[in-house]
């Protein structure tokens, strides 16, 4: 059972890159020509997904637009593994003081609502897919600085640490080289959830008009042009919903089939009736 | 059917034995194929206010045996052969059925008392609910009733104490407590899994009294299963020697040191420590028991055997009756 | 209790430190913020405004100096008046945060109410059809776009069906109706809020629940239980469950910070007049005294919810002595 969700989500995933990677080759038309005389095209054999009100082809669209959902994806949560694997191994390794300090840090920032945190950032900074992609980056380590604490709790107890040391190991060495590689897993199924989550808030943030502005394409702001015309037009409001919906499903399915298949307990027998 | 006189002012009844086992095999469904046979054709019968004792090395099947009476394998689990309790069959009986029997009729008391009782609730929750599980009473004359459960388990102040919740207790403690969890609802037959093993060893005394005095002041039939053949033949009437879920010698305290015939009980008679016998090396059995999934052909400890003969690899020897309440099943018996 | 609750509330005074200095670091410190009207660079501030800005927050004084000012005012509850209307701060999130709690609430509530059940059945149902089925359901749950299910309801519920209202907390013809009518009114209203607010929480809870409970069953006291002859259900929904149930305590701290500061999305998307749609007007109109007192407000209900929940665990866990 979980084997075959993983599978699924990892074909999902792999899909949905191949494809954003491939836009530039695959799309029929440029994403922003824009052609009047064509709006609001329903899905036919030129267009499969139909044409917005600028009469421009949603199909290539939506393919550009996954590559901001893929980029702003990796990129923040390229930022979160930065910032949170750092604080969570100093914190964790090191104890005392520097524990203190940046896990009382981790509180504090925890309580300012992220995204209300996000919407002041986004706010002063101005909305743009760079900005997007470092804000969401700097406002999701947090979790994942406890987790990666949690593990070097732990493993810093372990023999080969302690060998390391007896050694004579510098502290960066045990982090990086003896510690963090045993660390990998539960890193990396909290980044694939957060890969689901990044996009998931970029796209919300661009349906808000506060993400990835226009021309330029998101599944969020795709969404947005969707709703002017959703009398006229409703098909155009499913194509980028189901998009985010199923790249979103497609990671979160991965992450939970890898942490089954890292966690054998959960499959185990049990005293149930 | 023959009346018997199990001995002299013993109440008489029609059948000595309380609950038989027959041929019971648990096997778990594994992701590959058949799965693995962890109890592999175990007989056993328990007469009424008798002590059986249950030897065997860890892994042996003891366990599963013991959870597999009272219906609680853990899933996926697979139950065959027959368990009967008082005529009636276990083996199949509905999940109903069996709650209204655990706890009432057979109760069982686990290995580690520091994880079995609920962290959340206190004692008093944890004992009232079984009062009233079972018996059509007043919850006011069930908290009096598990106050006086406690007292028969020597905790001093029970009255107090039964609001304390579980970590307030010591190990030795909670074990009463579990004990006394299990005698609630005055069972016929009550099933001792390990019960001094995670304890130390001053405790372990004091609760092996307390299993015999209860032992002689209820008429209760006891399932006592250890790895640990001192106390077994300390309190046990009869004595099952159990090896990779068989039963492979059935015998009595007064004969095992002397008169035993399988080599496995030789060589858990030889692994004991004596404290008079300083200069000798302590024998032990070579080897492991083994892997369920890998059963070697044959009697399944003729790799560890010292008396083993050819045939010991390819057959498995029967079970050879000496008297009513002796057998073993070995092909060169000591 | 008491000593727990004091030591517990000096134990957050650092982390609210903290909060007022992220605060006023982010809005005086960032690119865009605080320090460009200095400049007047920025359109929608009038030169008026900024002279006013200059008086209220001291701007010609040193950082820290402005700092200490703000807090201090801070603590007298004086978040200044906005720019956009010139109300007092305060009483513009004190009309808009009943709403705010109304909508978390409810939804919190719903989460809470669906959410474990569900979970506790699910893993009762542990690797059957019924438990594919509701995991199936919890990942759609949390991974659908909960604004573009928004706009699916609303499309089909409001503008097909037309049963539900679009938008906003009450009709226009709200004040004309009967009691009763008024609270059928606030009822409609709150239906697809709620419900949408509600889903991707319900689930990871009903997730989370599911998870802590096949953890819990695996305990040696379940078996205990079981051994006791207890029903099925009494074991899954007495004794598993108030053991999974601590660390769902936990997380109910947790979402909070969620339900008040993710709310502008939904809040925006009804038209529902709370703190999120604040905070978003606020922010659009660079409205700083509203902006850091609903950062600040924001902040401090977090923590007392964080502290509702240790208070609750603490409650609720023997083990942890008060």
């Amino acid at each position: 059972m979980c084997k075959r969700i993983a599978v699924l989500g990892a074909v999902l995933v792999i899909i949905l890159i191949l494809l954003s990677l491939a836009a530039p080759v695959i799309a029929p038309y440029a994403p922003d020509k824009q052609d009047l005389s064509q709006k609001l095209l329903p899905p036919s054999v030129s267009h499969w997904m139909g044409t917005d009100q600028l009469g421009r082809d949603v199909l290539s669209r939506m393919l550009y637009g996954g590559r901001v959902s893929l980029s702003v994806g990796f990129v923040a949560v390229g930022i979160s593994l930065f910032i949170g694997v750092l604080m969570g191994a100093l914190a964790g390794y090191f104890g005392g003081w520097v524990d203190q300090l940046i896990m009382r840090t981790v509180d504090i920032v925890l309580c300012i609502p992220t995204l209300f945190l996000i919407l002041m950032l986004i706010v002063f900074l101005g909305p743009s897919l760079f900005n997007i992609m470092v804000i969401i980056g700097l406002t999701g380590w947090t979790e994942l600085s406890r987790l990666v604490r949690a593990e070097f709790l732990t493993l810093k107890q372990r023999d080969y640490v302690s060998v390391a040391r007896a050694v004579g190991a510098s502290n960066g060495r045990i982090i990086f080289i003896h510690i963090l590689p045993n660390a990998l897993a539960p890193i990396f199924i909290s980044a694939t959830f957060g890969i689901a989550g990044a996009i998931l808030l970029e796209s919300g943030l661009s349906f808000l008009g506060l993400g990835v502005k226009p021309p330029m394409a998101s599944w969020g702001n795709i969404l947005t042009s969707s709703t002017e015309c959703m009398r006229e037009a409703w098909w155009l409001t499913l194509a980028p919903g189901m998009a985010i919906f199923i790249t979103v499903l497609g990671y979160n399915l991965l992450g939970d089939g890898l942490r089954d298949a890292m966690d054998p307990r959960l499959s185990g027998g049990d005293n149930r009736a | 059917m023959p009346w018997t006189h199990a001995y002299p002012g013993a109440i008489i009844v029609p059948d000595s034995s309380i609950l038989s086992v027959k041929d019971l095999v648990v096997a778990f469904p594994g992701v590959s194929g058949e799965g693995v046979q962890v109890v592999r054709g175990c007989s056993f019968s328990i007469g009424r206010g008798k002590t059986l004792g249950i030897v065997g090395e860890s892994g042996c099947g003891k366990s599963i045996t013991a959870l597999s009476i009272l219906g609680l394998v853990p899933i996926p689990g697979i139950i065959q052969g027959s368990i009967k309790y008082q005529g009636q069959e276990l083996v199949g009986l509905e999940e109903k059925e069996c709650e209204k029997l655990r706890g009432a009729e057979i109760s069982i008391v686990f290995q580690d008392p520091s994880t079995a009782l609920n962290p959340v609730f206190n004692l008093e929750q944890q004992l009232v609910e079984t009062i009233l599980r079972h018996k059509n009473i007043g919850s006011r004359e069930a908290c009096d009733m598990a106050i006086e459960s406690l007292k028969q388990v020597d905790i001093p102040d029970p009255q107090k104490r039964i609001k304390d919740y579980p970590h307030q207790l010591s190990g030795g403690m909670k074990q009463r407590v579990l004990i006394a969890m299990a005698l609630l609802c005055d069972p016929s037959c009550l099933i001792l899994d390990e019960p001094t093993t995670a304890l130390d060893v001053t405790v372990q005394a004091q609760i092996l009294d307390l299993i015999e005095l209860i032992q002689r002041s209820k008429n209760m039939s006891i399932i006592l299963i250890s790895h640990d053949l001192g106390i077994i033949s300390e309190i046990s009437d009869e004595i099952a020697i159990m090896y990779a879920g068989r039963i492979v010698e059935t015998t009595c305290p007064s004969e095992i040191i002397n008169s035993h015939r399988h080599p496995y009980t030789k060589g858990l008679i030889e692994s004991i420590p004596k404290i008079d016998s300083k200069k000798k090396k302590l024998k032990t059995i070579s080897g492991f028991p083994p892997d369920p999934q890998e059963m070697p052909s044959g009697c399944p400890f003729h790799p560890r055997c010292t008396r083993r003969l050819e045939k010991c690899v390819k057959l498995m020897p029967p079970k050879t009756l000496v008297n009513d309440n002796m057998s073993y099943a070995c092909w060169n018996p000591v | 209790m008491l000593k727990y609750l004091i030591r517990r509330l000096l134990l957050s005074l650092p982390i609210l430190f903290g909060i007022t200095v992220i605060t006023f670091g982010i809005i005086h410190l960032t690119p865009g913020g605080f320090t460009s009207i200095q400049m007047d660079m920025n359109p929608n501030v009038s030169p008026d405004s900024a002279a006013r800005l200059q008086e209220l927050y001291d701007l010609d004084k040193p950082l820290y100096q402005q700092y200490v000012l703000w807090v201090s005012r801070l603590l007298r509850l004086d978040f200044g008046r906005s720019f956009l209307d010139q109300r007092l701060v305060i009483a513009k999130i004190g009309e808009r945060l009943p709403a705010t709690l109304l909508l978390s609430g409810l939804s919190i509530f719903m989460i809470f109410l669906l959410g474990i059940p569900l979970g506790v059945y699910s893993a009762m149902h542990h690797n059957t059809r019924r438990d594919r089925v509701i995991t199936m359901m919890t990942f759609a749950g949390y991974s659908i776009p909960a604004f573009w299910l928004a706009l699916l309801c609303m499309l089909l519920f409001s503008v097909i069906l037309d049963w539900l209202p679009m938008s906003g907390i009450r009709d226009i013809d709200h004040d004309f109706l009967s009691p009763l009518g008024k609270f059928w009114d606030y009822v409609l209203h709150l239906i697809l809020p709620v419900t949408i607010t509600a889903f991707g929480g319900l689930a990871s809870i009903s997730r989370y629940t599911r998870g802590n409970m096949l953890e819990v069953v695996r305990q040696d006291y379940i078996r205990t239980a079981r051994a006791k002859g207890l029903a099925k259900n009494r074991v899954y929904y007495v004794h598993a469950l108030k053991n999974a149930l601590l660390p769902i305590i936990t997380i109910i701290g947790l979402a909070i910070p969620g339900l008040i500061g993710g709310s502008f999305i939904f809040e925006t998307i009804f038209a529902w007049p709370g703190m999120g749609r604040l905070a978003y007007d606020a922010a659009f109109g660079f409205d700083y005294p509203t902006i850091m007192g609903i950062a600040v407000i924001g902040a401090v209900l977090t923590l007392l919810g964080n502290i509702l929940a240790d208070v609750l665990y603490a409650l609720n866990d023997p083990r942890i002595r008060l």
